[in-house]
């Protein structure tokens, strides 16, 4: 009995989240197909740019100081020991502009813009504003979801080289003020350790994490189902996928650039 | 101008529509009626395309849909004006961008024409003095009309309407009602209204639907004694009692 209600439950789950998932990607598909609209529509799209920059900025910074503040102080502390600290220029510059600079960014925006995309869209849904578009003969796709993704992918990069700026002066004033490590000393470890490679890693990445956020919100917004409650599960789901995606992807994306470079 | 022939939809295992067909012909001003949840928006949504029949056919303007590119739809739908339940007002734009948005967005009219026809219509409509408002400082009656605005706009060959009266207190549903019955006298306008507060349209239609439990069980002239019928019986009618 427990068996087969297992079996049921697991061959339901596993038929609706194929299906589910074909559904995602024919809506990338739809997405990408018309991925230039988002130039006809530039006003649109520079309006998501700026709430999901500039909007989403204080927030991305303030992860990013703090984050490596503690990074700085762990590593000072387990350094010392072997009198390495000279090196936590060198530690705390690569580690958040390859790792933690883009790791923290995607997963705060993840957060943030998932869920704003998620309500708006699903809310425009609840409200029949989607139906009201295709029946006017707009395609809601091309209105709606290209220049959100389109922004979202172009506002990473800048969002990132602040976010790094700022992640790398936050450790820098930890070092100099709570372990006592000189300023230049700081700054040079961190000229002779930081390679263009690193850079470029670190500012590849964070792009792909945005365009990914971008169309699993968007597709859990426009096929939200349900009301006050689907609105609900609809953010919950996608804030969740997003984050999980940022880390498979950068995981995926690290694996690769590695074996390139 | 709009035809269903057997048409039927399940969805989620439930079913929406059975089998059903009717004809509007040009010009015609036809109420769809039944109770809540009989399938009467869903009727509606499929003459737009916006969902698929399970079965069965649907022509809209000489074209069988059923089968067309979403595409190809877009460009059909242009020819109607739709009048959403809630309004569907986009609520980030001012009743002016509202009004305007299809004309600017798909049929590229040129700027000042735009404003032009924009402000002919809302003035139309008494409700020049709200250009710069958005839908939520507007109250329901004058979202509905504003809406109204938008459909009537683009000059359509049809005007849709799914419960133009809902949610309205009589007055505020009296001037919806005078202003579809103004539209249809002045610009002969195909309608298809959907409702189920029947007696607010019935001296204003040609002809009258009635839907149960997804069947069409009335296609004729308005009639009083149906609709006292279906309201003694709460939307229990059926045509065999009719006609007994």
């Amino acid at each position: 009995m427990w068996f087969r209600a297992r079996a049921i439950f697991r061959g339901v789950t596993e038929a609706s989240l194929t299906r589910e998932f074909w559904e995602w990607l024919k809506f990338c598909g739809q997405t990408l197909a018309s991925i230039h609209k988002a130039f006809r529509h530039k006003n649109d799209t520079i309006r998501q740019m700026y709430i999901m920059g500039n909007q989403a900025l204080p927030l991305v910074i303030l992860a990013s100081v703090f984050v490596s503040m503690v990074l700085a102080l762990e590593w000072g502390k387990k350094l010392e020991p072997f009198g390495a600290k000279l090196m936590l220029g060198r530690l705390v510059s690569i580690s958040v502009i390859r790792e933690i600079g883009p790791m923290v960014t995607g997963l705060m925006i993840a957060g943030r813009t998932g869920a704003k995309i998620v309500s708006e869209i699903g809310n425009m849904v609840l409200s029949e504003q989607i139906d009201a578009l295709r029946a006017f003969g707009t395609d809601p796709i091309e209105r709606l979801i290209v220049p959100r993704v389109f922004a979202s992918f172009v506002v990473m990069a800048p969002l990132i080289v602040i976010a790094d700026t700022m992640g790398i002066i936050a450790g820098w004033f930890a070092s100099v003020t709570w372990l006592s490590i000189d300023s230049d000393f700081f700054w040079l470890s961190m000229r002779d350790g930081l390679l263009m490679k690193d850079l470029m890693i670190g500012i590849i990445k964070p792009p792909f994490f945005g365009f990914v956020i971008a169309l699993i919100s968007g597709y859990f917004g426009y096929t939200i189902q349900g009301g006050a409650e689907g609105m609900g599960r609809a953010v919950t789901r996608a804030v969740v996928l997003c984050s999980i995606s940022v880390l498979i992807m950068d995981f995926l994306l690290t694996k690769t650039i590695l074996t390139f470079y | 101008m709009i035809e269903f022939q057997h048409v039927s939809l399940s969805l989620h295992n439930r079913e929406i529509l059975k089998d059903v067909s009717f004809r509007i012909e040009k010009g015609e001003s036809i109420l769809l009626a039944g109770s809540s949840g009989a399938g009467k928006s869903t009727i509606l949504k499929l003459a737009l395309g916006l969902i698929k029949p399970t079965s069965g056919r649907i022509w809209v303007f000489g074209r069988e849909i059923t089968r067309l590119s979403e595409k190809k739809l877009m460009k059909l739908r242009q020819y109607f004006g739709t009048v959403f339940q809630g309004g569907a007002l986009f609520d980030s734009l001012t009743v002016e961008q509202n009004v305007g948005f299809f004309l600017r967005e798909n049929l590229n009219v040129e700027e000042t024409e735009v404003q032009n026809r924009v402000r002919r219509t809302l003035q139309f409509l008494g409700l020049d003095k709200f250009l710069t408002y958005l839908p939520s400082q507007l109250s329901g009656g004058m979202r509905k009309r504003v809406a109204i605005a938008r459909a009537i706009v683009t000059n359509p060959q049809a005007l849709l309407y799914d419960e133009p009266t809902a949610g309205l207190d009589p007055i505020a549903a009296r001037r919806v009602i005078d202003l579809i019955k103004h539209l249809r006298e002045s610009f002969q306008v195909t309608s298809l209204i959907v409702s189920h507060e029947i007696h607010y349209f019935l001296d204003i239609v040609d002809r009258m639907l009635m839907l149960k439990d997804g069947k069409i069980i009335y296609d004729g002239e308005p009639n009083l004694d149906i609709v006292e019928y279906f309201d003694e019986a709460d939307g229990m009618v059926s045509i065999q009692h009719l006609a007994g």
